[in-house]
Parts: structure tokens; C-alpha cells; sequence
């Protein structure tokens, strides 16, 4: 168990380092799960990891969990879980007299072993990664586009601004109870906006569906599609499916 | 795109004004060109690069091609940007980036079972450093989310083609 405490004191160093939070909590650290601390007994002892001695690391493992409670620390329940299921392995090796029962226990002790197998093979890909990185430390590329967020536009289809329409036709429906005679033209809800626009440069499309009716509601809608078609305004998004805004087009006169 | 000179330069801007790897079917498609006229095109780019002998080289990341700086030009990009932009991980989240890696799209569960203990901290700390992303649900009880890398793990690992990485078996 040599090994185990050189580990320890190593780590005790890399804590202290930090911020010394308590030096009991580092044997666990180091081990981070069962399966690693398995692997590092198997390891350290040269065994082929195809054939484990149950026996002898199933000691070794709870030699190691018997040493850090000593020290006060609370066990993770998953090293609790891993030393029952070496001892019941171990138990059912010694035990077993029937060729069934062999096989069973055989199978089990299989069954780990592939599973530290593909913890091992985990590691090392972990590692390669941790390579691959170490030699990308100075590697810098472009990771955003040279064109300013609040530049970027997307236009809006008629698609889209019909499933608008169609949303606030939904929500205006639920509220409005009687449709009443509407004195606003189109003419007038066109200056409306026109308006709007002279003070505020960019008026989101939601804000123009608070009307009194439906009819009005429409109204503000086919002014909407007038003036796209005279180019007096432009509809568009900032990122793609976000608020829909509108601004002056090419063909705007005061 | 008839003129070579040209196109040589058209694919330089291309991927110049690109802000991520640039797909080879795009480039085909923007300088309708075929792959193999494509790649003519890219070696006659490597090659003025090289003679050029500037800070950047041009290198192929996950199917697409991006400008990157050479090593030793590292430090000034870094004094520009005043700030340490290395990427940090601890040993948990390369163990589970590289889970997520081979076995993806995996979730928190799977990850966890081949470590045997506890990474969703790790998952979190991944997620926000982009370099894995949700994909969908896997259609079990509970629908929990499936996890897979980004393209970002690709250009910070610096990993050309998901085919040339070591086969999980190795070891």
C-alpha cells in the first residue's frame, strides 16, 4: 500500500497549494470513485486486468477504505457498494461447489472486469484529450463572425409575419367579446406607423397588435403588408427566430 | 470559378470571413468547383500560405477549414485579449468529454455508469464551456437528455476528422 500513500501525500501538497480546505478529504478525492481506485490497486500490483485476483484486491481494497475511515473521513457509498460486490465475488468463488454456481460467480468476476476494462479504456481516451489540448494551448482561431450582432438581420418571410398574425388574431379573440363599428381607415393606420417611425427607428411588430378590436387589428396588419410592398418599411430579426422589428425602408419619405 | 489565381484568393476570403470551419460542400457550392478541383485549390492555398511564411496556417477541423494562429504566435493573441483564454478542465470533465466523445449521444446515467460515480458537475461544467450540447431525448422512462460534442470540442481539440481519433479499444 506504499503506492496509495504516496498518492496521498502528492495530493496533499496539490491541496495545500489551493486552499487547504481539510486534508481529510483528499484520499477520496484522489480516487474519484470506486472503479478508480480499483483500477490504481490493479495497476500498482502489475495484475492483468483480464483475470483479477479477486481475493488479494478485494483485501487490498478494503485495507484502503479501513485506512482512510480512520481518518475520520466519510466513505463515499459508492466504494461501500464496490467492496460488497468484490466480497460477495470473492464468497462465491469459495464457495460455489456446483458447476452452475461456478459459472455464476465466474460470470460476475467477468462482468467487472469488463467494466474496469472500459473504465481503463475511458482514462486513456481522457488522457489523449488532455494531450491533444496541451499541444492546442496556442492554437487561436476565429470562433465569431467579423459582422457586429446588432448589424446582423435576417429578413422576414410573409410566412412569418402571417403566423404572427395568426397568433395575435388567437390572443385577441380570447379577450374581445363584440366587434364594434371601426372608424379607423387604412389610410390612417398607414400614417400610424409612418409616424412611429419618424420618432423611434426600430418598433417591434408586438407592440403594434395592441388595438381596440379585431377590425382594427387587421387594418394594422394589411397597413403592415401595404407599406412593405411600397418598401416604406422593412420587417426583420436581429437573430433568427427572435422579436420581429420594423424600420424605414429605401422608399420612406417624411 | 474558371480562374485558379482567383479562386485561390475568392477561398481565402471565404474562409477568412467565415467565423467557424468552412464545409467543403459550401466551399464547392460558393466556388462550383468539384471536390477534387476543390482540393487543388486548397493546396495552392496551403502552399502561398506556406511561402508566405505568416503567423496563421490553415487547417482542417471536423470536415470544414479554418485559419488558425501558429504556436508561437500564441502569446500576442493573447496579450490582445488581455486575459488567459486557455481552456481549463479538470481530469473529471476530460473523463467525461471523452465518454460523451466515443459514446455520444450518451446520457448523464450511461456517463455515469462507466465512471461509476457522479459527473453531472462535469456535464455542467461542459455544457457551459459549449464543447458538448443536448441532442434530443432518449426515449426511456424519465426521456432523460442525450449529450453529444460540439463542433467548439472539434476546433479546441483540434480534430480534423472524428475517424482519425484513436478506436475506443485502444488502449
Amino acid at each position: 500500500m506504499e503506492g496509495i500513500k504516496e498518492k496521498e501525500t502528492e495530493q496533499n501538497a496539490a491541496v495545500e497549494q489551493k486552499e487547504a480546505p481539510s486534508v481529510f478529504t483528499v484520499a477520496l478525492d484522489i480516487f474519484e470513485g470506486p472503479m478508480d481506485l480499483l483500477l490504481f490497486l490493479v495497476e500498482q500490483e502489475s495484475l492483468s486486468i483480464y483475470d483479477i485476483p479477486i481475493s488479494r484486491i478485494t483485501e487490498d481494497f478494503l485495507d484502503f477504505l479501513e485506512k482512510i475511515q480512520k481518518l475520520n473521513v466519510e466513505v463515499a457509498t459508492g466504494f461501500l457498494v464496490m467492496s460488497t460486490r468484490l466480497m460477495r465475488i470473492k464468497l462465491k468463488l469459495m464457495l460455489s461447489i456446483t458447476p452452475e454456481e461456478k459459472k455464476e460467480a465466474e460470470e460476475e468476476k467477468k462482468q467487472l472486469e469488463e467494466e474496469l476494462l472500459e473504465y481503463k479504456r475511458m482514462k486513456e481516451k481522457a488522457r489523449f484529450l488532455r494531450e491533444r489540448l496541451d499541444q492546442r494551448r496556442n492554437v487561436f482561431f476565429r470562433s465569431q463572425r467579423i459582422i457586429p450582432q446588432d448589424e446582423y438581420t435576417v429578413e422576414v418571410s410573409l410566412f412569418d409575419l402571417a403566423n404572427v398574425f395568426k397568433d395575435m388574431m388567437k390572443l385577441a379573440s380570447a379577450g374581445v367579446k363584440e366587434i364594434l363599428e371601426d372608424p379607423v381607415t387604412l389610410e390612417e393606420k398607414i400614417e400610424d406607423i409612418r409616424n412611429g417611425l419618424k420618432e423611434i427607428p426600430e418598433i417591434s411588430l408586438f407592440s403594434l397588435w395592441n388595438q381596440r378590436s379585431i377590425l382594427e387589428l387587421i387594418v394594422t396588419f394589411l397597413a403592415i403588408l401595404e407599406l412593405i410592398r411600397r418598401k416604406q418599411i422593412i420587417c426583420f430579426q436581429k437573430v433568427p427566430l427572435g422579436e420581429i422589428l420594423i424600420r424605414k425602408g429605401e422608399k420612406f419619405s417624411p | 470559378m474558371k480562374d485558379r489565381n482567383e479562386a485561390v484568393k475568392v477561398l481565402e476570403l471565404l474562409i477568412y470571413i467565415s467565423g467557424r470551419p468552412l464545409a467543403e460542400s459550401k466551399l464547392e457550392e460558393l466556388l462550383e468547383l468539384d471536390n477534387a478541383a476543390l482540393h487543388e485549390i486548397i493546396s495552392e492555398l496551403n502552399k502561398r500560405l506556406e511561402e508566405r511564411a505568416g503567423p496563421l496556417f490553415l487547417e482542417k477541423i471536423s470536415g470544414g477549414w479554418q485559419f488558425s494562429t501558429k504556436p508561437e504566435y500564441g502569446e500576442w493573441v493573447k496579450k490582445f485579449l488581455k486575459k488567459e483564454l486557455v481552456l481549463h478542465l479538470s481530469p473529471q470533465s476530460l473523463e467525461v468529454l471523452s465518454i460523451v466523445l466515443y459514446r455520444g449521444p450518451i446520457t448523464r446515467i450511461e456517463v455515469e455508469s462507466v465512471r461509476n460515480c457522479d459527473s453531472a458537475q462535469s456535464l455542467k461544467t461542459l455544457l457551459e464551456k459549449k464543447l458538448i450540447k443536448p441532442a434530443g431525448r432518449k426515449m426511456v422512462p424519465g426521456r432523460p437528455l442525450l449529450y453529444r460534442v460540439t463542433e467548439n470540442f472539434y476546433q479546441y481539440f483540434g480534430i480534423q476528422d472524428p475517424d482519425d481519433l484513436p478506436a475506443w479499444e485502444e488502449l
